[in-house]
């Protein structure tokens, strides 16, 4: 069963210089229980995707085309009262801790219950009960919940931020770079705690993150961005042996491996397009190895080449790659 | 509790703080030119009677001696009496300090409810045609001259169309009468002080409207909103208890440094509308060389504004947990 299905979205952000269009023609879907890891770049449009599946939009920030089924149901045409108790109650987001994510006026604990209570007929105690439960599950003791954020470190804080996206029990959860700002012993700490409770609580995840090792280790399926599109789709076994995508390809090669032979990297060359301005045709046909006449002419189709392996090139399985 | 020690070490400071003023305020009034005896002595008298006038002021001992005089005095609660009224200051400045208290502590709490009110909803609503008016309504009274707006406030209600008094604080027919109950002098009051309230609301509010729309969104920027939005909240709670709360802290800061500053407008709004306060005692008094009412007048305003100053810090703090004294 699908829980999330975004097909052919396109949204753009309106500046004084122009659309910026930062998501085109992305197509996802997202199974029960599944977690799939969003990865690219700064900018290519990553957390876009997610504050659009959510439309956390900002004032210039516009869904031009596309549907976003949840459970079946388009959240595109959804007006803002019926938004709402889809949010957090429907999906949650875990937001990066570092960045302020926690009112600092407030007691953390009265910041999940106000979640709670928004979304449920619960009373205050039943409330604050399920909070110390919480907060056990992500490893914190419950006192802590009568804490300001300002006492807490960045590692709790993100415990905290993690707690409060359980708290009203969603169908899915979507964490943005949640690990991205703390230090990698407390990363892996965090991803560990993320990995835990995605297991015990069956959950349904989309993460995003630019690191593609930290989403190897929490995503089972990975999907590629690159300039707005997503350029490949699979699970995450056959994305690191077989990629179809020169851009995939590119980003596995810039990364070292730590059980293999040591490599010499081999980064992509040149930079991300403004997407103010992108290129014609294949968005990557100007960084790209392979690139001939047909990718600067035509934009590549997102097709699957086999089961539930989907990529966006024209030259997809003619390619030698890896 | 260390807010109780911080308070206490405040008080102190008050303290220190007074005596300085003091001081100053002492070496300033015996630097200004003219005598106070010219004003209550006629020139007809000896000058032997003059002596015996002065003297009776101590104002024929050496000045370190008036200076140390004075701090006593002052610390004993007396405050001399004054040379113009022949009555103690202290009476004086009992009769005046409420209704100085009333309009400038009402000015501000009204211009400061109104002005956060204000920019926290014209930030919300960023461009809208409320944001343009009020931005100028609030702009045109803040550089406006306040006597100015004194004035044609009292031409206009006061004497054009007769529905406020021209000055003062207390109706003679109303207070004179025996059988007026409190209602009826609580009426009294109100008319007298509306308008003289209403000038020092508009010329203060702008201020703290345009600091708390600025702060707002900045607030509205910060990732705890896009989290309370993400949490399904209506916009409402979103901008009043996330957002708000929040921005509120600046114009507190602001507050405080305000309250100094604003103290002028106050003295002209009192001088405007011959409202019987220490402000425009002030004036009276520095007119008339009367050092003891002066200086006891100056001290109470200033005491005023480092309370105002207290209770800001201690309001910032009970606002922002962050802050710990």
């Amino acid at each position: 069963m699908k829980i999330l299905e975004v097909n052919n979205l396109r949204m753009y952000f309106s500046t004084k210089k122009g659309d910026v269009k930062a998501v085109e023609g992305v197509s996802l879907e997202i199974g029960k229980g599944e977690s799939v890891g969003l990865v690219g770049e700064s900018g290519c449009g990553k957390t876009s995707i997610g504050i659009s599946i959510l439309k956390l939009l900002p004032d210039n920030g516009r869904i031009l085309e596309g549907e976003i089924l949840f459970k079946g149901d388009d959240l595109v045409p959804k007006p803002e009262d019926e938004m709402r108790s889809v949010r957090w109650n429907g999906i949650s987001m875990i937001f990066q801790a570092a960045m302020n994510a926690l009112n600092p006026v407030y007691k953390v604990g009265d910041q999940i219950v106000e979640a709670i209570m928004l979304h449920e007929e619960v009373s205050k105690e039943e409330a604050y009960e399920r909070v110390a439960q919480l907060y056990e599950l992500v490893g914190m003791s419950p006192e802590r919940a009568e804490n300001y954020p300002h006492e807490y470190s960045g590692g709790m804080k993100q415990r905290a931020i993690i707690a409060m996206a359980l708290a009203c029990d969603p169908d899915m959860i979507i964490a943005d770079e949640p690990t991205t700002a703390l230090d990698v012993i407390v990363q892996d700490s965090i991803i560990k705690e993320i990995k835990k409770i995605q297991a015990k609580l069956d959950m349904t995840m989309l993460y995003i993150s630019h690191d593609i090792s930290v989403i190897a280790e929490t995503c089972e399926r990975i999907a590629v961005m690159y300039a707005g599109n997503v350029v490949e789709y699979s699970d995450s076994v056959t994305l690191f042996a077989s990629p179809l995508h020169p851009y995939t390809n590119g980003l596995l090669s810039s990364f070292p491996s730590i059980k293999g032979p040591l490599k010499k990297l081999n980064p992509i060359p040149g930079e991300p397009p403004n997407l103010l301005n992108p290129p014609t045709g294949c968005r990557f046909h100007t960084r790209c190895p392979f690139a001939q006449r047909l990718c600067k002419e035509q934009v590549p189709e997102f097709r699957e080449f086999q089961e539930r392996h989907y990529a966006a090139c024209h030259f997809a399985g003619e390619l030698s790659l890896r | 509790m260390s807010m109780q020690k911080y308070i206490v070490k405040r008080i102190f400071q008050i303290f220190l703080t007074l005596i300085i003023i003091m001081t100053i305020m002492f070496i300033l009034f015996r630097m200004m030119p003219g005598d106070p005896t010219a004003f209550m002595l006629d020139t007809r008298m000896t000058p032997e009677h003059k002596a015996i006038i002065r003297a009776q002021f101590g104002l024929d001992k050496p000045i370190w001696y008036q200076y140390l005089f004075y701090l006593r005095n002052f610390f004993r609660g007396n405050f001399g009496r004054s040379f113009y009224y022949a009555r103690p200051v202290y009476d004086l400045v009992k009769e005046k300090l409420p209704a100085t208290i009333l309009l400038w502590t009402g000015a501000y709490i009204i211009s400061y409810s109104l002005g956060i009110t204000l920019g926290k909803i014209i930030a919300w609503r960023r461009g809208g045609k409320l944001e343009f008016g009020s931005t100028l309504f609030g702009l045109f009274f803040y550089c406006m001259p306040i006597f100015w707006v004194g004035l044609i406030a009292l031409w206009i209600f006061s004497y054009k169309f007769g529905f406020f008094p021209l000055g003062g604080l207390k109706g003679p027919d109303v207070w004179s009468d025996p059988s007026s109950g409190m209602l009826l002098k609580a009426y009294d009051v109100l008319k007298h002080v509306t308008l003289p309230l209403s000038v020092l609301t508009l010329a203060f509010f702008a201020g703290s409207m345009l600091v708390m729309r600025t702060s707002m969104l900045e607030t509205l920027r910060e990732d705890y909103i896009m989290t309370a939005r993400a949490k399904g909240l209506p916009e409402k709670t979103i901008r009043d208890r996330h957002a708000a709360r929040n921005a509120m802290l600046p114009v507190v800061t602001t507050f405080a440094i305000a309250v100094a500053g604003s103290v002028g407008g106050g003295v002209l709004t009192e001088t405007t509308f011959s409202y019987p306060g220490l402000g425009k005692m002030i004036v009276d008094a520095t007119l008339t060389f009367d050092y003891p009412l002066a200086q006891a007048s100056f001290l109470f305003i200033a005491l005023l504004v480092l309370v105002a100053n207290l209770v800001a810090d201690i309001l910032y703090a009970y606002l922002d947990p962050r802050i710990v004294y």
